[in-house]
């Protein structure tokens, strides 16, 4: 082909590449993180093609949709929010500073002194600190949350001097129903200013499961902590804890230009021992000839991994099917139903294979609202 | 033939294909009696579909949602390029062809998650993560049951694999190879019985849930092309492509795949939708230990034919 | 005018290579540091790609270690992704900032 067309593709290419693996770290979807770093390898497939690679390119494209499918799909497993969708709408209602898609980063310095009512733990306030994502977290000193490692933030006191009629009625978070107490003050999830029960919008069902919070609730919540009184360490705290990267973020920046530096320095000074060369022959050929001769080892090996691999698993995978060494240190007062979590009618109280669909068996307690099994299953 | 009017002619082929796919499905459920309304109601059921409003969920992550479709159609039309109609009838001619093929249709897999992912719904989600259960469960049973012909051609090419099944076709002393490619093919086309991802009374449409109008007809279009391409891949791979007496090499290769894309659509009316559980066992312990099966007894008969030869 | 020759792609793989460190270095979930990690194996396989192309294209040797080097790749990220995956059980996060107890 000919020179400028080649150049052409060349520069599209590799800004393609460039380009869209320094967007994975600045987008706040972690799905479409995943999908860009899928794009930039997808170009650099195309560069091959350029550099008259075609097995290696086919090879990449191949390897590098299931791998980043796969990573794209871990994302969404242990990733709290990995669409991006629930940030993306607190920076807009809550005005946080940057473009709405670009991810967050930490806040720079040192966070600002918290109002100093908060502050002081006195023997008649004592200073709770507690998780904005996790509520029953509670301990006297700050720290972070075990479960999810953000900074705990002090429950603030409540205003000391309340007329006892606002002392009977319940106040409750619009944003979180299940914040109740009996007078006025900052929701501890959210730092939204509570409101008596009546005055409250419509309850939000709560999220299912640990790992997600209602874009419903959001919704209705964030308004009102647009408006609400918060303490820049508050907001500081949320900056921080939506943040994508680390404080070291100017760091790595400093590190990354400096070495990607030196590296096109020296590239571009050493002289290469250039030939003028065309590949000839067919890669395929070529490449399958040497695998088979001198690359051999490398089958064998792998194959020798692959066999003891299965070997193994199917060993150790026998061997936890006998529950009833654990069986025997429960309590024997509760009575371990198992069901199948397909056909939740199907009872048994040992393990075994549900009789319909075949599917292991597994224990549930016995409760009297019999738990509903949270699985994909049939609808 | 420069290279963009061969590309319209393969795309346009390609949606011809479709067509006939659509066309096709009528006609194994309606039968044969009703070849009229089965012509005319893919056509019907194309203008309805361009005729609705093209909606984009709430909070649906809009950029991916718009360009599914045209990912989808786009790894199905760089695929097609590789088929060879006829004698000399074919867009082009890598030396790797097959690979190639099967590599370009991966990122249609994505497009259908990307599709499920972006509608911000149950449905959609769930069927993304079945459709990326389908991508694991096929790719390796596919590569494993088209080597065999790439074995016994001794190329990639998929022009030279026709050539060389001029004696006798592959289908007919491979046919392990040819029934594992044959369940490939229905797992990568999401038709019964594996049709989980999309299916409609399963999750109200799974990927398509929320897609409408003139959107939902790109992926129903991508979705039968690459139904049409797999069945014209099985022709080239292990039914002698356009191989024939009498006919020209062409209208033998676009019956045989007609006959082919119907026999799977006829036994898909038989068999029970696997769950996408009962899928994956069947992926992996059924499908890949019969492809390493059939890799081993394809080498021996090459071996024999060869030995018994020249 | 010719094709870009050996340098432009040396310079391509240089700055995916300081994408890659700063990715690396600055993101807080897991994931994102493997992902990070990825860029900077293929980094390296376009820079092996492109001096087989232009150093030595009669010897194939190359494109079999760029073979090697991407399935190493693809092994190495489901074995992180493994490990990722137990440590996420375990703390219900992946937030690497917090995985320290080897460090006293």
């Amino acid at each position: 082909m000919s020179g400028l067309l080649e150049w052409i593709l060349f520069l599209s290419l590799s800004a393609v590449a460039v380009g869209m693996a320094a967007s994975m770290l600045l987008t706040m979807s972690m799905y479409r993180a995943g999908l860009a770093l899928m794009a930039s390898f997808l170009a650099l497939a195309g560069l091959f093609i350029l550099l008259d690679a075609d097995l290696l390119a086919a090879i990449q494209v191949m390897m590098n949709v299931g791998g980043m499918l796969v990573m794209v799909l871990f994302m969404v497993m242990m990733m709290m929010d990995p669409g991006g969708e629930m940030m993306w709408e607190m920076k807009r209602k809550m005005q946080l500073p940057g473009p709405g898609a670009l991810s967050m980063r930490m806040p720079r310095g040192k966070p600002p002194g918290m109002a100093p009512e908060g502050e002081k733990a006195t023997a008649d306030h004592p200073q709770t600190y507690t998780c904005p994502m996790h509520p029953e977290v509670r301990q006297d000193r700050p720290g972070q949350c075990p479960r999810c490692g953000m900074d705990l933030i002090p429950i603030e006191a409540q205003q000391p001097a309340q007329s006892y009629m606002a002392e009977a009625t319940t106040y409750t978070c619009p944003m979180h129903p299940e914040v109740r107490q009996q007078g006025p003050g900052i929701c501890p999830k959210c730092g939204m200013d509570l409101r008596p029960l009546e005055e409250t919008g419509p309850r939000a069902p709560q999220p299912h499961g640990d790992k997600g919070m209602g874009t419903h609730a959001m919704d209705h919540g964030l308004q009102g902590v647009a408006m609400a009184r918060r303490s820049p360490h508050w907001h500081d705290q949320m900056m921080a804890d939506m943040a994508m990267s680390t404080a070291q973020l100017p760091w790595a920046l400093v590190l990354g230009a400096a070495s990607a530096l030196v590296l096109v320095v020296l590239m571009i000074r050493t002289g290469w021992p250039v030939s003028r060369a065309v590949p000839a022959e067919d890669a395929t050929l070529a490449v399958g000839e040497l695998l088979l001769s001198r690359y051999m080892i490398g089958f064998e090996g792998a194959a020798f991994l692959i066999l003891a691999g299965i070997v193994g698993a199917v060993i150790f995978a026998k061997r936890e099917r006998k529950p009833a060494p654990r069986k025997a240190a429960k309590p024997p007062a509760k009575v371990e139903v198992y069901i199948c979590p397909m056909h939740p009618e199907v009872r048994r109280s040992e393990p075994g294979q549900c009789p319909i669909c075949g599917m292991d068996l597994i224990p549930t307690e016995q409760r009297p609202g019999s738990s509903h099994p949270d699985h994909g299953g049939a609808p | 033939m420069n290279g963009f009017s061969v590309a319209l002619l393969v795309f346009s082929g390609l949606l011809f294909g479709a067509y006939s796919i659509a066309v096709l499905e009528q006609l194994i459920t309606l039968g044969l009696r009703h070849l009229g309304v089965a012509l005319v109601s893919p056509l019907a059921e194309a203008a309805a579909l361009l005729r609705q409003e093209n909606l984009v969920p709430r909070g649906a992550d809009s950029l991916l949602f718009r360009s599914s479709p045209f990912v989808a159609l786009t790894a199905v039309a760089l695929a097609a390029l590789v088929i060879p109609l006829g004698p000399g009838l074919f867009g082009f001619d890598p030396s790797i062809g097959l690979f190639y093929f099967i590599v370009v249709l991966g990122p249609f897999v994505i497009a259908m998650m990307n599709a499920g992912w972006s509608q911000n719904a149950k449905e959609g989600l769930f069927g993304a993560f079945r459709a990326a259960a389908h991508l694991l469960s096929y790719e390796v049973p596919l590569g494993f049951a088209a080597i065999g012909p790439v074995m016994a051609a001794e190329s990639l090419s998929t022009v030279r694999i026709i050539e060389a099944q001029a004696g006798l076709w592959y289908g007919v002393w491979q046919p392990l190879g040819f029934a594992i490619y044959l369940v490939s093919a229905l797992f990568m086309t999401y038709r019964r019985p594996f049709d989980i991802p999309q299916a409609g009374s399963e999750l109200e449409g799974g990927v398509l849930a929320e897609y409408a109008g003139p959107r939902l007809l790109l992926f129903s279009a991508a979705l039968r092309a690459i139904f049409f391409l797999l069945s014209a891949m099985g022709v080239v791979l292990f039914l002698g492509g356009w191989h024939g007496p009498l006919l020209p090499g062409s209208i033998w290769f676009l019956a045989k795949t007609f006959a082919l894309a119907a026999f799977l659509l006829w036994i898909g009316r038989f068999l029970p939708r696997l769950r996408h559980d009962q899928m994956l066992s069947l992926a992996w312990k059924g499908l890949l230990p019969a492809s390493l099966i059939n890799v081993a007894l394809v080498g021996i008969l090459i071996l024999i034919r060869q030995g018994g030869g020249s | 005018m010719s094709g870009p020759g050996l340098t432009p792609y040396l310079v391509v793989s240089a700055l995916l290579f300081g994408v890659g460190i700063v990715g690396v270095l600055s993101q807080r979930s897991a994931i994102m540091v493997l992902m990070s990690i990825e860029i900077l194996l293929n980094a390296a396989i376009l820079n092996l790609v492109a001096f087989w192309r232009f150093v030595r294209p009669d010897n194939f040797d190359a494109q079999v270690f760029a073979i090697i080097a991407i399935t190493i790749g693809a092994i190495e990220m489901a074995a992180g992704l493994g490990l990722m995956l137990l440590v996420f059980r375990q703390r219900g996060s992946s937030n690497i900032d917090q995985i320290q107890e080897l460090k006293q």
